[in-house]
């Protein structure tokens, strides 16, 4: 048995290109695994961990009158909740805002590193990525709107993880926002209006109705946002979800391919070995042995393959939680979580099912004779008649023939160049959807260039001064039974220029009726004629309404109709707007202004936030290229390794090495195609689906769709698949060359 | 002389452990000749089918074939002779399984510019009813009855032979002599046949025996019998 062992070593020589390949697959789809489920459980873990830390909380909201602090205290006691005036002022200078806090107690906490919490007057701590993005270190005296802030340290505030300045925002602007948390103090020196609003704990979720009701009743609510409605806290929230899904949806199928990928070309190898099993069996080695013999030829792969992957999901899964948790949030600190069901699967399963195969095949090899196995009876003897009587090259007959002839190893083929298609195309699909939505989803929906939201409700009888040319409009926000997205919805002048929109239906709106988005449309399942429930924020009051039909835009979820519909739904005597829209600048009077969104502004910031995303992409198609390389060398190989005496006889016959190559491997060709085009609606499909996440967490509506745009990604796509087989084919033809022409002889010699 | 081989040497190893697989082997073969050569195992006749055939170089010597000096021809050079001058017949037939017999016959019949009728061909060497048979649905003596018409379809100058009654019965191995006479009877090929088989050398023109890489005998065959008279 040593002796015979003996032979591995040379056996692995002799098949080096499989035990490499099949050793890197195994490592890379283990590491992948390992380190996707790794980086789901540290960001699921740490934002967890941290929003109970930091008592973040279940929602926040905004009244009309003031709650006294004594009834504060009361509204606690009642309904079993944690509540704190959650107030902050705004100092800005030029584009830039800095938002002031005071340090909570209760609810929404905030945490100091890299220094020391405020203590004296005009001391500070800041957003760490506003405070780089602006070149401010700790123990720094910065100067904002007049005023001079010691920067004492680093903070975190549980509710701004996300730093949006607005909940209703879609993109963080580090470098134009930022949080200081002063001392109670400094906060009441300091000149700004205050925006008063709460956050609240529910300890009871059942409380939830009857407090806000209450709340309403004595205070009248002007906003009211649940934590899962205010991406600043449900963004980073999902994110670890997302990746665990991610982890959970497409590691399994990468890693089923894979292995069956490496498991059929070892149980080609192992049967290709049957004149040897007839050899021992035929010198009295006993069929346990033989078994145990070939056993190490799939720990090997297994084994080191796995173990390699273990080691070097380490390295990946501190770039994967790096880049998710530093891209996208405030610095946190944290330690990388590795997820232990999936190491061991990932460690356990690759060698369990190598030497599951290796054992089917050498028991099912091993139920005939010596005999048999020596005169080699056992070898594929499926007759393909395809093309058999027709008039035509015999090299295109033995292509079909190979592919049909074959279909476990066509099939594999197949897959994986599916597989690698996917995780090409994905990459490149959604790069062209991102692109698509940067250069057209907000013009094209969006008719205006400035929209100025108002600190008070206008009478639409009173325009205010310096508006000329601006058009009135009223967005109140709505809750929507079950669904964490809210719908905004904008009552719009008939008369303004700035909508005048079409359905996808082609038709003209109507704005005695009601429209909503696509992207509103897809996270609510409604259609053109079903109808919408929503409820009031303020009162809670249920509203239904008919949808008359559906606006082409992806990025906002939006509802539009009359600005009297609207006041009429928002419970409004007569008609009123708090926002204005216009083309241009307008020289409306800073004091009426909350605040103003420049939409061109917005398409900048959307490509900043684009711009991680855009790594993750690139990630994704050189992946998808090196699963392609890798998989078409294996299965090319596996052909060459079958066909050694197949070529060796063309070589004696005097076939040129371009006659050969197009015999034996140029067959691969139609299937990476098939493989490639199976791959394109699949690659929509997975698109949508992974995109299907960007509709909770942004409320934005990637729509997967082939276009001239996705028809070029395709086209990329295609090239660097086609340069990918190339590429393992040049790497083979050599490996042909080498094949010596006595092969064929040797094999009569072997038979004498 | 269609072929000739002086001062043939081919070893393999080094030192004491060297292997003379040819030992200055000399010997001629005749246009349009059948040739036998004979000799136990490792005594150098595979070597020399591999150097005729162009699949091995000699270390020292020369061999040539109708005017040629295959000792002198780059690889590009001996895959042309190999495609345009040569036929090759192996004991284990080596046909491509996912071939059908006329299909076997027909990829090599691409190969050149004036390939013979592949159905008359088929028909003359007895396989009118098997054209669309594949491989595995032949018997061994059908299986090496097309592998002749593979290698015979370009019109070879040289058709070596590498055991080719190895792996069949008498009956078998009767029929595809006769093929082989038939074969240098209508075409005039040259043909080598390698064996262990001295009964074969009765078909034969010219005997070459072979024993540690030295022709120890090369004999005119001047009792030739047909093969149809040989007891096998």
């Amino acid at each position: 048995m040593k002796t015979l062992n003996k032979r591995i070593k040379r056996n692995i020589k002799n098949n080096l290109s499989f035990y490499l390949i099949s050793t890197i697959l195994t490592m890379l789809i283990t590491a992948f695994i390992i380190a996707a489920a790794s980086t789901g459980n540290t960001l699921t873990d740490l934002i967890q961990d941290y929003m109970k830390r930091l008592k973040v909380e279940n929602a926040e909201f905004s009244t009309y009158i003031t709650i006294p602090d004594d009834e504060i205290t009361r509204l606690e006691k009642e309904y079993d909740v944690l509540l704190e005036e959650n107030s902050y002022k705004d100092i800005k200078e030029g584009e830039k805002t800095l938002r002031v806090f005071k340090n909570h107690t209760k609810v929404n906490l905030s945490e100091t590193r890299d220094g020391r919490e405020a203590a004296g007057l005009f001391e500070g701590t800041l957003t760490e990525n506003f405070a780089k993005e602006n070149g401010i270190s700790v123990n720094d005296l910065y100067s904002f709107g007049g005023m001079e802030f010691v920067v004492t340290g680093y903070t975190t505030k549980g509710d701004y993880l996300f730093m949006l300045k607005d909940a209703g925002d879609m993109f963080r602007d580090n470098v134009n926002f930022g949080i200081i948390i002063v001392t109670a103090e400094t906060y009441d020196r300091i000149e700004a209006e205050e925006k008063t609003c709460y956050a609240v704990i529910y300890n009871q979720k059942e409380n939830e109705l009857d407090f806000r009701k209450r709340v309403n009743m004595d205070y009248i609510m002007k906003s009211y946002i649940a934590k899962d409605s205010n991406p600043r806290i449900s963004s980073p929230e999902s994110e670890g979800e997302g990746v665990s899904g991610m982890a959970k949806k497409l590691s399994p199928i990468l890693f089923i391919i894979v292995i069956a990928l490496v498991v059929m070309v070892l149980g080609r190898m192992i049967r290709s070995e049957q004149t040897l099993l007839g050899t021992f069996m035929a010198l009295g080695v006993t069929r346990s042995e033989i078994i145990r013999h070939y056993v190490i030829y799939g720990i090997i792969p297994g084994i080191v393959g796995s173990v390699l992957g273990l080691g070097l999901s380490v390295p990946f899964t501190k770039a994967f939680s790096a880049f998710y948790i530093e891209n996208d949030y405030e610095k946190l600190i944290y330690e990388t979580e590795y997820n232990i069901p999936a190491c061991l699967v990932a460690l356990i399963l690759p060698s369990l099912l190598y030497v599951l195969t290796v054992l089917i095949v050498s028991r099912k090899l091993l139920k005939a004779s010596a005999i048999e196995l020596l005169n080699n009876t056992g070898k594929d003897t499926k007759t393909i008649n395809i093309l058999k009587e027709r008039r035509i090259r015999t090299g295109l007959k033995l292509k079909v023939r190979s592919i049909v002839g074959h279909p476990g190893r066509s099939a594999v083929t197949v897959l994986g160049v599916m597989i690698a298609s996917i995780l090409l195309l994905l990459g490149f699909v959604m790069k062209t959807l991102m692109t698509d939505m940067m250069e057209n989803g907000i013009k094209e929906t969006i008719g205006y260039e400035y929209l100025y939201y108002l600190n008070y409700l206008g009478d639409m009888d009173t325009i205010p001064e310096g508006s000329e040319g601006a058009s009135p409009v009223l967005t109140v926000y709505y809750e929507i039974p079950s669904s964490t997205n809210q719908v905004n919805i904008w009552g719009v002048d008939k008369s303004s220029e700035y909508f005048k929109m079409k359905t996808m239906d082609g038709e003209d709106v109507d704005l005695n009726g009601y429209y909503i988005t696509n992207v509103a449309s897809n996270v609510w399942k409604v259609k053109k004629g079903d109808t919408l429930t929503f409820y009031s924020i303020a009162d809670l009051s249920e509203h239904s309404v008919e949808i008359s039909g559906i606006i082409d835009d992806n990025m906002h979820t939006y509802m539009y109709t009359s600005i009297e519909n609207a006041s009429r739904l928002a419970g409004f005597d007569g008609v009123h707007y708090n926002a204005m829209v216009s083309g241009t600048s307008i020289p409306i009077s800073a004091d009426i202004v909350a605040s103003t969104v420049v939409m061109s502004e917005h398409s900048a910031l959307f490509e900043e936030l684009m711009g991680p995303i855009d790594a993750v992409v690139y990630i994704i198609i050189v992946f998808g290229a090196l699963l392609c390389i890798f998989i078409m060398y294996l299965v090319i190989n596996m052909i060459v390794g079958e066909s050694k005496t197949g070529i060796s006889v063309m070589k004696v016959l005097g076939f040129s090495k371009k006659e050969i190559g197009s015999r034996v491997l140029d067959v691969n060709m139609i299937l990476v195609i098939i493989g490639f085009l199976v791959g394109i609606p699949l690659t929509f499909k997975v698109a949508e689906v992974g995109f299907a996440d960007t509709i909770e967490e942004f409320g934005i509506y990637f729509k997967a769709e082939l276009n001239l745009r996705t028809a070029v990604g395709l086209l990329i796509g295609f090239v660097i698949i086609f340069i990918a087989y190339e590429i393992s084919l040049l790497l083979q033809k050599r490996k042909i060359a080498k094949i010596n022409m006595v092969e064929a002889l040797k094999e009569n010699r072997r038979n004498e | 002389m269609f072929i000739e081989g002086k001062n043939l040497v081919k070893k393999y190893g080094k030192g004491d452990a060297t292997v003379w697989a040819l030992n200055h082997a000399d010997f001629e073969i005749g246009k349009g000749k059948i040739a036998v050569i004979l000799g136990p195992s490792g005594s150098g006749k595979s070597t020399l089918l591999n150097i005729l055939g162009g699949l091995d170089t000699a270390d020292e010597g020369s061999i040539t074939v109708d005017g040629e000096k295959l000792s002198d021809m780059s690889q590009k050079a001996l895959e042309k002779y190999r495609r345009n001058d040569l036929g090759f017949v192996f004991q284990s037939y080596n046909l491509t399984p996912d071939l059908t017999a006329l299909e076997n016959v027909e990829m090599t019949a691409e190969l050149t510019a004036d390939p013979l009728n592949t159905d008359e061909l088929m028909k003359k060497l007895g396989l009118g009813e098997h054209l669309h048979h594949f491989p595995k649905e032949l018997s061994g003596g059908q299986q090496q009855r097309v592998a002749i018409a593979r290698a015979m379809v370009k019109k070879p100058k040289l058709l070596l032979c590498d055991e080719l009654t190895g792996a069949l019965d008498s009956k078998s191995s009767k029929e595809v002599l006769q093929l082989i006479e038939q074969v240098n009877r209508d075409y005039g090929t040259t043909i080598v046949i390698i064996t262990h088989n001295e009964l074969i050398a009765g078909m034969a023109d010219r005997v070459l025996r072979i024993k540690d890489g030295k022709v120890v005998s090369d004999t005119v065959n001047n009792a030739k019998i047909k093969a149809e008279e040989m007891e096998l």
